[in-house]
């Protein structure tokens, strides 16, 4: 290739990256006009204390509103630890659910179609402000105690059943009380699930019917094609849903370390305190994201 | 032969449990919203009878004539799809070619630009809410105070950076990665030009995708007031008029008429979700559709 040539193709390979650029430019805007200098600006209020009559003024106090989270504000550092806890024992009660239920709905049955947009339901209509209107609805006692009354288990599920059984199988106490905790709180685990069995069902689909073939050439069980062939192929996925299930706990707007920090954004407008709230927080949703991200990691690493 | 009668009563063994888990979660999915289509259908003398428990003795459709009153429906419905809808369509335009732009293109620091996708979804909010909220205040040079219109919003959208639009732009760049290579190059030979390829194969190919991210992104907002309220406040949604339903109640002589409030506050969560169900429905088969084709996420 002469110096021609090359010139040219390098031409042609700067035009195609200068195209590509283009395509993004929308959002390298939004993201350093909206969120990158805003994020800056945050983490200066963070170090200052606020006042805001139609214009900013700041005054910095140094690190006194880290202090002030860390050391004075006991109520904050409960509930962060209540949401960190809650996060622990939820994710992977949702991974395992998960899971689950896209190897169920996986495959040809008769109703398959339809169970699959029933499970899609959730992602509709369970986010957001819907459980809170209908969490505490008069009704829905009345109807409850009536039931009671005359002696009905009301309980969608009867868990102590299912812990007298582990219990009479020996398994730890520690095992049952999860397993009674998964069961009762069943109803948000399935809200919480909806996007992360799409992402498993997607998966499984791709699996080649032919390993499973072979692998029942070979003589194994379902139970070890699952975890031979199924687990790890689905490894990427499952990263995948860590994230989106970490990231999906700690920001919807019904976590309530947000809707802590929005009302002293918004109500009572100490805008440096809560920005230092919000930078103590983001620090710890990266560290609990790499806990998740390299336990997977590792478990990647084993299979291969 | 004993083996293969083994295998068959496995086979239906697994069918039956599999059929049980699904239809008792079904149910438990379900439920719920049954039940508050049928509570919004009640009237109060069906909750002091003690022989109706569900179905309501003698249904009726006051409660939405009524409820209707209260959200100030056709309004506030009105303003919110109007709003929702104009929104999406401009964030699926500027999501679509900022994931076409990652999935099919080699530039500098792409990577880079790609994790700061990821970042938008990792950083919560209340971060850069307030500096934003000072920002729309008195924005440009001329200190404008952008809040009392729905612009903030819309920019938010046209930039690709509102509310969960990394994960749109994550998902929508999935599925232009899964075209082949051969396809534009055929289309560069025959001498179209990048955008016309991109408006003419691969926006064809990403109808799915489209509807089905238009629904998440419908969805989302939908359930998530927390934008409206700080970048466009003082305006009514059905939302925000749901989320101060009480307050309304006290105002009139329903007041200490709590099981009629009750039902009325079952009608409106049915008359807030509906808009939903309908889209739902709608878009439902592109759903089924990109997740049998394309790998939607992952």
């Amino acid at each position: 290739m002469n110096f021609f040539d090359f010139w040219k193709q390098s031409r042609l390979v700067r035009k195609r990256e200068l195209k590509g650029l283009i395509f993004v430019l929308p959002f390298i805007i939004g993201f350093f006009a909206f969120i990158f200098f805003p994020m800056m600006q945050s983490f200066i209020y963070s170090f200052n204390d606020l006042k805001f009559d139609g214009k900013v003024s700041l005054e910095f106090m140094g690190i006194e509103n880290y202090k002030r989270a860390f050391t004075v504000d006991t109520d904050f550092r409960k509930l962060l630890l209540d949401s960190l806890s809650s996060m622990t024992v939820n994710v992977p009660i949702i991974l395992i659910f998960s899971m689950l239920v896209a190897v169920f709905l996986n495959g040809k049955f008769p109703g398959q179609p339809v169970f699959q947009i029933i499970f899609f339901i959730p992602v509709i209509v369970s986010a957001g402000i819907m459980p809170n209107l209908i969490s505490d609805d008069i009704i829905r006692r009345t109807i409850i105690n009536a039931a009671s009354a005359t002696g009905e288990d009301t309980s969608l599920f009867n868990a102590s059943l299912v812990g007298d059984l582990f219990m009479r199988m020996g398994l730890p106490n520690g095992f049952i009380e999860y397993i009674i905790y998964a069961i009762t709180n069943i109803l948000e685990v399935i809200n919480s699930s909806g996007i992360q069995i799409l992402v498993f069902l997607i998966a499984l689909k791709a699996i080649p019917r032919s390993l499973y073939e072979a692998s029942q050439i070979e003589g194994a069980t379902a139970w070890e094609s699952f975890w031979k062939i199924t687990f790890p192929m689905v490894l990427p996925q499952t990263l995948v849903n860590v994230v989106y299930t970490v990231i999906d706990a700690f920001s919807n707007n019904v976590n309530p370390v947000m809707q802590t920090i929005t009302d002293y954004n918004f109500s009572s407008f100490q805008f440096g305190y809560a920005a230092s709230l919000a930078w103590t927080y983001f620090f710890i949703i990266i560290a609990v994201l790499c806990f998740f991200v390299l336990l997977i990691k590792q478990l990647m690493k084993h299979y291969n | 032969m004993k083996l293969e009668t083994k295998k068959k009563t496995i086979w239906i063994l697994g069918g039956f449990f599999r059929y049980l888990i699904l239809v008792g979660l079904s149910f438990i999915i379900i439920y719920p919203l049954i039940i508050t289509l049928l509570i919004s259908f009640m009237q109060s003398s069906d909750i002091y009878d003690t022989a109706v428990r569900f179905i309501p003795k003698s249904p009726t459709l006051q409660n939405y004539v009524d409820a209707s009153i209260f959200l100030d429906y056709w309004k506030t419905i009105g303003i919110s799809l109007a709003l929702n809808i104009s929104l999406c369509l401009i964030e699926m335009i500027s999501c679509l070619l900022v994931a076409y732009g990652f999935a099919r293109f080699k530039f500098p620091f792409r990577n880079l630009l790609f994790g700061c996708v990821i970042l938008t979804l990792l950083v919560p909010y209340s971060i850069y809410f307030a500096p934003l909220y000072f920002q729309f205040q008195s924005y440009g040079p001329f200190d404008w105070n952008l809040l009392t219109t729905p612009l903030p919003m819309f920019l938010l959208s046209a930039t690709a950076v509102g509310l969960k639009d990394g994960l749109i732009i994550y998902i929508m760049r999935q599925s232009f990665k899964g075209y082949p290579k051969e396809l534009e190059e055929a289309a560069a030979v025959d001498g179209a030009g990048t955008f016309k390829v991109f408006a003419k194969i691969m926006l064809p190919g990403a109808v799915a995708v489209f509807f089905t991210c238009f629904m998440f992104a419908f969805v989302w907002k939908w359930t998530d007031p927390t934008y409206s309220e700080i970048f466009f406040p003082n305006t009514e949604f059905i939302w925000t008029k749901l989320s101060t339903i009480d307050m309304q109640f006290e105002l009139t002589d329903l007041k200490n008429d709590y099981y009629y409030r009750a039902i009325l506050k079952n009608t409106s969560v049915v008359m807030y979700i509906l808009p939903l169900l309908l889209l739902f429905m709608f878009t439902k088969r592109f759903l089924v559709e990109s997740i049998e084709t394309t790998g939607l996420v992952g």
